[in-house]
């Protein structure tokens, strides 16, 4: 169960149930936790899920789907591999993965900085709302799909459909571009964006200058209903 | 006229229309030539399906023995949710206020549908777009969606929440995802949606972290882990496979399933998903009912129904074939005026009158109920229309309570099938309830079984 020793707890959940977990979690921010180290996570599902408080939280090993979804400020570090959903809809705070990230990664967050070591699978950053997703690997098909804004940073290649249908937002990709989505259009990079890629993946001790960016953006053309492009139209999903 | 050169004339005295190419259907391909697109509409679908207008109760006469009327207590009181929430939600009535979003609707008329709410003991529900401040403010008993497009999705407001409802479709829509034209998304709107003004916004259909009914039994437990396991969760679902649905949607952890029939109304739509997507309210009820009594869930997992509900009586047949509540969206809109006869020359500006408009996708709503318009919005005022909506679910409440009380019964939640008879073919079929001057009802099974005892046999080999 849970140890704390001054402001660091441990809390090892090889005999709990996700619920005990979760509960145990949140007991000890109340207790005054200021970081919180996870033993035998083993993958299970919903772990650190909607805390609303400035904590760092260690899983020493892999999470399952919807780690640290809906949270609010706390620093979650996983050290291992995890599932889908990684940090959904979550509001502010920041995620680090140190091995790789399954589909839905950063969906439809609005805030905070998601960052994968490794590769992510399909729809990354899907309808992101804000915040930051940088991938130190490679990204699934459709990454950035309807993407509304906020920035994604991929380090290596990007499947097919990648930015299909943004709204807005900025994607950069270091990488190979195995294919655009719907309306999305490559733009010149812009000194801010130079600024910006070396101060976020410095962060990661990664330099931004030895990748070529490619930088995506909404072309905006799906933004109303027009029939003087019904290609784009009838290929928009 | 044009005659041939003896002078006969093929034309008629009288002008003949071609039940193929009507006059609504040449309308439809000339719009549609200028558009470019398929047309858009507010509201619900035209076509004429089977409804519970179809059935009729049979009330106590000799054979049963009725409540008095206007006198004896009648229970309205509905619990939802009870399965694995440890607060389940209470309602003093069966009725809901269906998911309508803060967008496709005003502020004023989402605060109105609260406060009505509030008094009458019901909850409301968010919608695309995520909570009101307003209507959480008037309402006790909120129902925060859970939707594809988590536009608005906040943790904190879904900790505020009495039940968490994850949408996978509507009965308008199923299939497909919410729409809301450029012209309401105006600053407010877009600021809470994170949207660029003016967009036409076209909502996901699927949700952006999880595909099937196995994902969606670990989304249902990352909001109860996020809830703490207080809340129930309902799953919401367009009315198309229902039985398979119903059951995924159990096996998934559903506390509530709340199924939306195709005469379930919008803020907008392609009119062809309208008229030719998903099943009607009462056949998606009775399919659902059905599919939980199979797998023993009947009782345990509560259903909402809704679609098209347009009264008490309505309510209470829903009620009589299995719902445990209804969910009302267009009838409420209706009741804070929605094509009342007011402000005739802007009804005229969109081309209808009022009791035809189903132009809420416009924003130009000239009652002031679907709009953002500020000026429109004024026309709704705020008390004297949560009045309005509190008294008709009170009609709906008393409603109920006389068809209960003419067939015996002290809760509305007692009547039952048997209480009813269907006025037609299709409707027998559909609910399994004989046919009003029958005893049977036309299924295979029971063709059989009259072939076979008029072959004198009985046995199997008849059938």
């Amino acid at each position: 169960m849970a140890q704390v020793t001054s402001a660091v707890a441990t809390l090892d959940c090889a005999e709990l149930e996700t619920r005990e977990v979760n509960r145990t979690l949140k007991q000890l921010v109340a207790d005054g936790a200021t970081e919180i180290r996870v033993r035998n996570p083993a993958g299970r599902h919903s772990l650190g899920v909607a805390i609303k408080a400035n904590v760092k939280v260690v899983f020493e090993g892999p999470v399952g789907w919807y780690a640290a979804g809906m949270n609010y400020g706390p620093h979650v570090v996983v050290q291992g591999n995890c599932g889908w959903g990684l940090a959904e809809c979550m509001m502010d705070g920041r995620v680090e993965v140190l091995g790789h990230a399954g589909s839905g990664t950063a969906a439809s967050i609005r805030g905070g900085l998601v960052y994968v070591r490794g590769d992510t699978g399909a729809r990354a950053g899907i309808a992101m709302k804000g915040g930051t997703l940088v991938v130190g690997g490679s990204v699934g098909y459709m990454t950035g799909f309807m993407m509304q804004k906020g920035s994604i940073v991929v380090c290596g290649d990007a499947a097919d459909g990648i930015g299909d249908s943004m709204y807005e937002g900025t994607i950069y990709v270091g990488g190979s571009v195995a294919s655009f989505g719907a309306d999305a259009e490559v733009a010149e990079l812009a000194s801010e964006d130079h600024a910006f890629l070396t101060q976020t993946l410095a962060q990661f001790d990664t330099d931004a200058s030895a990748f070529d960016f490619t930088k995506v953006r909404s072309g905006r053309r799906l933004w109303n209903f027009s029939t003087k492009e019904p290609e784009l139209w009838t290929s928009a999903l | 006229m044009v005659s041939d050169s003896n002078g006969h004339s093929d034309s008629l005295q009288t002008l003949r229309e071609s039940n193929i190419w009507t006059r609504p259907v040449l309308e439809d391909i000339q719009l549609k030539a200028q558009l470019g697109r398929y047309r858009m509409q507010g509201f619900s679908t035209h076509r004429r399906v089977p409804t519970f207008d179809d059935l009729t109760f049979v009330p106590c006469t000799l054979s049963r023995v009725p409540l008095e009327g206007y006198r004896e207590k009648c229970e309205t009181k509905t619990v939802l949710g009870g399965r694995f929430a440890a607060q389940p939600v209470v309602l003093d009535r069966p009725i809901t206020i269906a998911g309508m979003s803060y967008g496709a609707l005003s502020g004023r008329a989402k605060t109105a549908l609260g406060r009505a709410a509030r008094r009458a003991g019901i909850s409301t529900t968010t919608g695309d777009g995520g909570m009101c401040r307003e209507e959480r403010e008037e309402v006790d008993t909120m129902v925060y969606q859970v939707l594809p497009s988590r536009y608005g999705f906040n943790p904190d407001h879904l900790k505020l929440a009495q039940a968490a409802e994850v949408v996978i479709g509507q009965g308008a829509k199923p299939g497909t995802g919410g729409v809301l034209l450029g012209s309401k998304v105006s600053e407010e709107i877009a600021e809470q949606r994170t949207l660029p003004v003016g967009v036409d916004q076209r909502s996901p259909v699927r949700h952006p972290d999880f595909i099937g009914p196995d994902d969606l039994q670990l989304k249902i437990e990352e909001i109860r882990e996020a809830t703490d396991w207080q809340i129930p969760v309902y799953v919401k679902m367009g009315a198309a496979r229902v039985a398979d649905d119903v059951k995924l949607a159990v096996k998934a952890g559903a506390d509530v399933l709340v199924i939306d029939g195709m005469e379930g109304a919008t803020g907008a739509s392609p009119d062809a998903l309208l008229d030719h997507t998903g099943i009607p309210t009462m056949s998606a009820l009775c399919e659902a009912v059905r599919s939980l009594e199979e797998i023993k869930a009947l009782g345990e997992v509560q259903i909402v129904i809704s679609g098209g509900i347009k009264n008490g009586v309505d309510a209470a047949k829903a009620l009589a074939l299995g719902a445990d509540a209804v969910s009302i969206g267009t009838a409420a809109l209706v009741a804070l005026n929605c094509n009342a006869p007011l402000y005739l020359e802007d009804y005229e500006k969109l081309g209808v009158k009022p009791g035809f408009c189903h132009h809420c996708h416009t924003g130009r709503c000239p009652v002031g109920i679907t709009t953002q318009d500020p000026e429109l919005m004024k026309r709704l005022e705020v008390d004297d229309a949560a009045d309005r909506v509190f008294n008709f679910l009170q009609s709906m409440t008393m409603e109920m309570q006389m068809m209960a009380r003419a067939c015996g019964k002290n809760d509305v939640h007692d009547l039952e099938a048997e209480d009813m008879r269907a006025l037609t073919l299709e409707s027998s079929i559909i609910t399994g309830i004989p046919l009003a001057g029958t005893d049977f009802v036309l299924s295979p099974d029971a063709i059989a079984e009259r072939v076979a005892a008029r072959l004198g046999s009985g046995s199997s080999e008849a059938r």
